[in-house]
């Protein structure tokens, strides 16, 4: 019998990954927990009760945030969608050039670029208003949307839509009923991708939208600026139940033959 | 014709990525050479002078170093560490969707909830100074390693491993789900002992999931803003921070070197990711 350390190792991997939430999840019960204590002496649902407080910053951060990321993902998912299909299934000029413009965002870190544009957003009144923030995270998800969309238009039949044609359909009935519930599954990572990445966006909202445009990460860094940890383990909660029930439905597609975050091995 | 058709698809996009990306990347590099200064007419020159003074700035000459080190270390790190928990993933047999599933547990998590968790757990009062307390290894938060907001910039690193290694992970996993099984297999009944299969078979098949994935990685931790923001220390710090603390400063004077150190971060980032691919292209094609 030869000792394995895979166990171990994969032991050590799983309370690496797991440690963190913990600590998250006592600080937001805790009603204090001071230092040499390796549990709360007390527990309380205030953290819970303060975010949930109709009038709180919380609250209103979470119905401004899930606005902002709704808009994204549709946008998003319509602009980036068609590019998609266009990569994987028509050869045109400039195909080399417009990968490489879709590619560029996931590499050039999104706030060098903002900063840059800004002033044009200042001049045109979308500063500090939602708007230029739905505008600045179209940057970070339209890639992510392409990408994804090309994963499933690489795999798509074009026969069906011309069937539809011979059968004497016009184009918006074929884009109705044959395009669009074929490629459904992708339509909807593809949306909620671009929903979380702007849900968890927190430097371009934070320039384009300053103090103006408050959403959930800007409500948890003021937070974690105070000392209430608290309030900041149950905002972190309350913050990642959107991403945690996006991984419910996606995580098929994660792992599998069209995954959709392999594509850069291909520029 | 088909052209004309394409033109329509590609549109959206290439409008938004132009005027947003390439715009914001054109914009800031004017604004970097003294163009559209908010400064009164006359007192703003044009030229290279924010490229100069930028890297006279203490804070940029520290923050270089400490960007470097954290990115590469990150990036060489979970590249290592996601590669040998993958193997031993797909050659567990009782648990592997389990384990599957763990992987992909903390990747839609926000990078501000994993500085967060990383916070409340090594911080010098956290979870782990209380049990190292405890269990008498050490006396006190203040005898506990300072492992957040910390000048070496370990805390960053932590959150960094803590997102990254997983999501290299998925990468790696779902590439060793191709027809790299059947081939291993067909090498073992031949014969082939694991680290020649590892070596010959395994390796070269899943090397375009790790060139992505390191890629991805290393721009990511180079460039992003949150996590050194919350786990480094106000001083050094990264040069993303750095360079947002020089937009926003009171003197507006700062703000082409703001621009100018963006500008230089964007293309450094490409020039080494540029570099790395053709590196391992000749590398894969020996």
């Amino acid at each position: 019998m030869k000792f394995s350390v895979r166990p171990l190792f994969l032991g050590l991997f799983v309370f690496w990954i797991f440690f963190p939430f913990l600590s998250i999840i006592v600080w937001s019960v805790a009603a204090g927990w001071r230092f040499p204590d390796l549990l709360p002496e007390e527990y309380s649902t205030r953290g819970y009760e303060v975010s949930l407080d109709p009038n709180g910053d919380i609250v209103r951060g979470v119905i401004t945030s899930t606005v902002i990321a709704i808009i994204v993902g549709v946008l998003a998912t319509a602009i980036g969608s068609a590019a998609g299909r266009a990569i994987a299934l028509y050869a045109f000029k400039f195909k080399k050039l417009f990968q490489f413009l879709v590619l560029a965002p996931l590499i050039v870190p999104g706030l060098a670029v903002t900063m840059g544009i800004q002033i044009l957003f200042i001049k045109y009144g979308l500063a500090d208003t939602a708007r230029g923030v739905v505008l600045a995270h179209l940057i970070p998800t339209v890639p992510y949307v392409v990408m994804i969309m090309s994963g499933t238009f690489a795999n798509f039949d074009v026969s069906y839509e011309e069937q539809g044609h011979v059968l004497g359909a016009n184009r918006w009935t074929v884009l109705r009923k044959i395009t669009l519930p074929i490629v459904l599954p992708g339509l909807a990572v593809s949306f909620l991708f671009a929903f979380v990445i702007s849900w968890s966006e927190y430097i371009l909202t934070l320039l384009v939208g300053g103090a103006a445009v408050k959403t959930l990460p800007m409500v948890l860094f003021a937070f974690l600026r105070g000392s209430d940890l608290t309030l900041v383990g149950a905002a972190s909660i309350i913050f990642m139940i959107p991403p945690l029930i996006l991984l419910r439905f996606t995580s098929k597609h994660l792992v599998g033959r069209s995954s959709s975050v392999t594509g850069l091995g291909s520029v | 014709m088909r052209d004309r058709k394409v033109i329509w698809l590609v549109l959206p996009t290439a409008i938004v990525l132009v005027s947003l990306f390439v715009g914001g990347f054109v914009f800031g590099i004017l604004q970097s050479l003294g163009y559209f200064s908010v400064i009164a007419e006359g007192e703003q020159k044009i030229g290279w002078d924010a490229y100069i003074s930028v890297f006279q700035q203490e804070t940029v000459r520290a923050g270089i170093l400490l960007t470097f080190r954290v990115a590469i270390i990150s990036t060489v790190l979970s590249t290592v560490i996601a590669l040998a928990i993958s193997l031993m993933i797909s050659r567990t047999k009782r648990f592997q969707s389990l384990m599957i599933s763990i992987t992909q547990f903390n990747i839609p998590i926000p990078h501000v909830v994993a500085a967060t968790g990383i916070l409340l757990t090594f911080s010098q009062s956290g979870i782990v100074s209380r049990l190292t307390n405890h269990f008498g290894i050490t006396d006190g938060p203040s005898d506990f390693p300072i492992l957040t907001n910390d000048p070496f910039g370990y805390g960053i690193i932590m959150s960094y491993l803590w997102k990254e290694v997983p999501f290299m992970c998925v990468l790696i996993l779902s590439a060793l789900r191709g027809p790299v099984t059947n081939l291993d297999e067909t090498a073992k009944t031949l014969g082939a002992s694991y680290s020649y299969r590892l070596r010959k078979i395994t390796i070269p098949y899943i090397f375009p999931a790790i060139l992505s994935g390191t890629i991805i990685v290393f721009a990511f931790s180079f460039g992003s803003y949150e996590v050194p923001y919350l786990l480094g220390e106000p001083y050094p710090s990264t040069v993303s921070v750095v360079a947002y603390q020089l937009y926003t400063n009171r003197d507006l004077a700062y703000r082409p070197m703001a621009m100018a150190l963006a500008t230089i971060t964007s293309v450094v980032i490409g020039v080494l990711v540029y570099a790395y691919m053709r590196l391992t292209r000749q590398e894969g094609r020996k």
